[in-house]
């Protein structure tokens, strides 16, 4: 044979995957930029097709013409006011999930680093199950006392230990404890719930788009595109620093603040996408792995996480639209009975785990 | 180090005083003492031996349990997130015990404690049973098998409303209402785990190291962790059973001790241990004071009490780790 196993000439070596927009040319391995695409379109299809199913299925027809204002009443209020919003929603916190929680592992250098560990989940959740005990109904009101709790609890995270200097294991273990004490709320205040007030926490707390208002998720949605802005403008240099402070700082990047300006972009969109949908859990924690798995990427991608979040969000709605259209049952449920499997799967198949 | 030791003496002793002598109604510590020791008890004497004893005996157990299993978590699994009940422990646990009252129907508290343990149990032996090769796959494919079994047990609950106004008081974590044969039944599963996690306090000191310098210094990286982390979730399993998830104890005592004793494991193991009991009875006694005659769920009371501490370790310097 013939075939040598050397190191093969340098001019043999050729860049692959270069997207050339214009004068930028970025470097993207063709099998990370097929698997966020495959996985987008995943959750665009996934999306469409809630569209069409649950306690009335609608024909293509239909669904066109009630999107636009025509047909019977009755489908234009469905589409327009219900299913449309929770299809959206599900993109969207599904995405904003996944892109924050790449954020803290890369921020933090921890697999099991999420928005959780400042808080944002425990602190939404000791909010909004406070308005739902205190007897207040309305979807907004719950929604907004979420997004507070969420940010509060970020927001002491952050100035008790200083986060802008580095986000090591001190920091997590501040987000813990600070977690914790939003975590006994919740627990303390349930367990004196009378039953049907506990019942409705739980399913807040499972996660849920049934109740999703189009109020909600449009000032979701603008609370998170604008908080997205810093991530995206800055993920090349979050992706510096990953290499290390020393070796950044000589790439140019100013370290200290590009964590501080990604890190308050991340709290901010998962504390919206958390007020919409409730604390739905595993999607930010798991995306950013199921992701690398799939790309058999060596780092964290950020677009792919995304992709991934955004595609186990809308797929998981879907199933709770096809399964059980009459029953509320909460979304989160769902990511995990699928999202978990599969990660297991992918785990125990890839020997390659960093 | 003999002051070191003599504190933790004298910490255990009184943590485990004010959980026998403390509560909501008032007896007077020659009552205490004598209840421990009286041949034939006065009703106030049988009320401590009944109550407050069992209850005093599972904060030991668990406490010394918790703290070791979260030790060997964290350093076998090389994540200060690691909590013990990360491998699926607690999930077991909880869909054992919520399996418990659906198909069995089962109301006691002894009863919970059984199909807790079979349930924690089961996925323990599967995950050992795939094999753990790196600290990083353990943690995912633990993480993976945790949320799918919280999820079926989350399930379960919404599904089967009376279920779930039995499940919560087990689902918060409380000291309270097991009785003595109860506690003494896991006293030897977690005889056992203590036993192997003590002997192995040098292949912990070595896993803490990279996988090279472990191996050069003769540790067999696959057996040794296979071994740690089935008796952590042994202990775990067992602790869970008996008391609910409690797993804020296993993530936040050892980085507690750490900040006073230091990483080394001969030190750390035993005070994280003591830390353990003292949280938890601490906890205890005080949720039993605050809002007297009723109690707070030592589940809220530990995180009421070891959150800030360990927010202000963590800020003092010496950094976790």
């Amino acid at each position: 044979m013939t075939a040598s196993n050397g190191p093969r000439p340098v001019s043999a070596i050729r860049p692959r995957g270069l997207v050339r927009l214009g004068p930028l040319t970025v470097a993207i391995p063709p099998r990370v930029l097929l698997v966020a695409l495959a996985l987008g379109a995943a959750a665009l299809a996934s999306a469409v097709g809630s569209l069409f199913v649950g306690e009335v299925s609608l024909g293509p027809s239909e669904v066109l013409a009630a999107l636009s204002g025509e047909g019977p009443r009755q489908n234009v209020f469905l589409l327009q006011s219900v299913r449309l919003p929770r299809a959206l929603a599900g993109v969207v916190i599904g995405a904003t999930l996944g892109l924050s929680g790449a954020v803290f592992q890369v921020l933090a250098r921890n697999p099991l680093a999420s928005p959780d560990v400042v808080g944002v989940q425990s602190g939404a959740a000791a909010g909004a199950v406070l308005v739902i005990l205190s007897g207040t109904a309305a979807a907004g009101r719950v929604s907004t006392a979420a997004m507070t709790g969420g940010l509060i609890a970020a927001i002491i995270v952050g100035g008790v230990s200083r986060l802008r200097r580095a986000f090591g294991d001190q920091e997590l273990v501040v987000g813990i404890g600070v977690a914790a004490l939003f975590e006994a709320f919740v627990a303390y205040t349930l367990v004196r719930a009378d039953t049907a007030d506990l019942v409705r926490a739980t399913v807040w707390l499972s996660g849920s788009l049934v109740n999703v208002e189009p109020a909600t998720v449009r000032a979701g949605t603008v609370a998170i595109v604008l908080a997205a802005v810093p991530i995206v403008v800055l993920a090349r240099s979050l992706g510096a620093t990953a290499l290390g402070v020393d070796l950044a700082r000589v790439l140019g990047v100013r370290v200290g603040a590009v964590r501080a300006t990604v890190g308050v972009g991340a709290v901010v969109a998962a504390a919206a996408a958390t007020s919409v949908g409730g604390p739905i859990p595993f999607v930010a924690l798991a995306a950013p792995h199921l992701g690398r798995l799939l790309a058999r990427s060596p780092g964290t991608s950020l677009a792919v996480s995304a992709a991934t979040g955004a595609a186990l969000l809308a797929l998981a709605d879907l199933i709770v639209r096809l399964v059980a259209p009459t029953v509320a049952l909460p979304v989160g449920l769902l990511t995990a009975l699928t999202g978990a499997p599969l990660l297991f799967v992918l785990v125990l198949r890839r020997d390659t785990v960093r | 180090m003999a002051c070191v030791v003599g504190g933790a003496v004298l910490l255990l002793a009184g943590a485990i005083a004010a959980s026998l002598g403390i509560g909501s109604r008032a007896v007077p510590w020659s009552d205490v003492w004598a209840a421990l020791f009286a041949e034939q008890p006065t009703s106030t004497q049988s009320l401590i031996r009944s109550i407050r004893l069992p209850r005093t005996m599972a904060g030991v157990v668990v406490g010394l349990a918790l703290g070791a299993a979260g030790v060997v978590s964290q350093t076998v699994l090389r994540n200060p997130l690691a909590d013990p009940g990360l491998l699926g422990v607690s999930a077991g646990a909880a869909l054992g015990a919520v399996l418990g009252i659906v198909v069995f129907g089962i109301t006691s508290i002894s009863g919970f404690v059984w199909c807790a343990f079979v349930g924690a149990g089961l996925v323990t032996l599967g995950v050992v049973a795939l094999g753990v090769r790196t600290p990083a796959r353990t943690l995912l494919a633990g993480l993976a098998l945790s949320t799918a079994l919280d999820a079926i047990t989350a399930f379960l609950l919404l599904v089967d409303r009376t279920t779930l106004e039995r499940f919560r008081s087990w689902g918060v974590g409380s000291l309270s209402g097991r009785d003595l044969e109860t506690v003494m039944q896991v006293v030897p599963i977690i005889g056992v785990g203590l036993v192997t996690v003590a002997l192995s306090v040098r292949t912990l000191d070595g896993l803490a190291l990279p996988d090279d310098s472990a191996m050069a210094l003769g540790i067999r990286l696959a057996p040794a962790r296979t071994v740690l982390l089935l008796s952590m979730a042994l202990l775990c399993a067992a602790a869970t059973a008996l008391v609910g998830p409690l797993a804020f104890v296993g993530l936040a005592v050892p980085h507690i001790a750490r900040s006073i004793v230091g990483p080394r494991h001969d030190r750390l193991l035993p005070a994280a241990m003591v830390l353990g009991v003292v949280l938890l009875l601490g906890a205890d006694v005080i949720g039993r004071v605050l809002v007297r005659p009723a109690e707070l769920e030592v589940g809220v009371m530990v995180a009421i009490v070891g959150a800030p501490t360990l927010i202000v370790l963590a800020l003092r310097g010496r950094p976790g780790r």
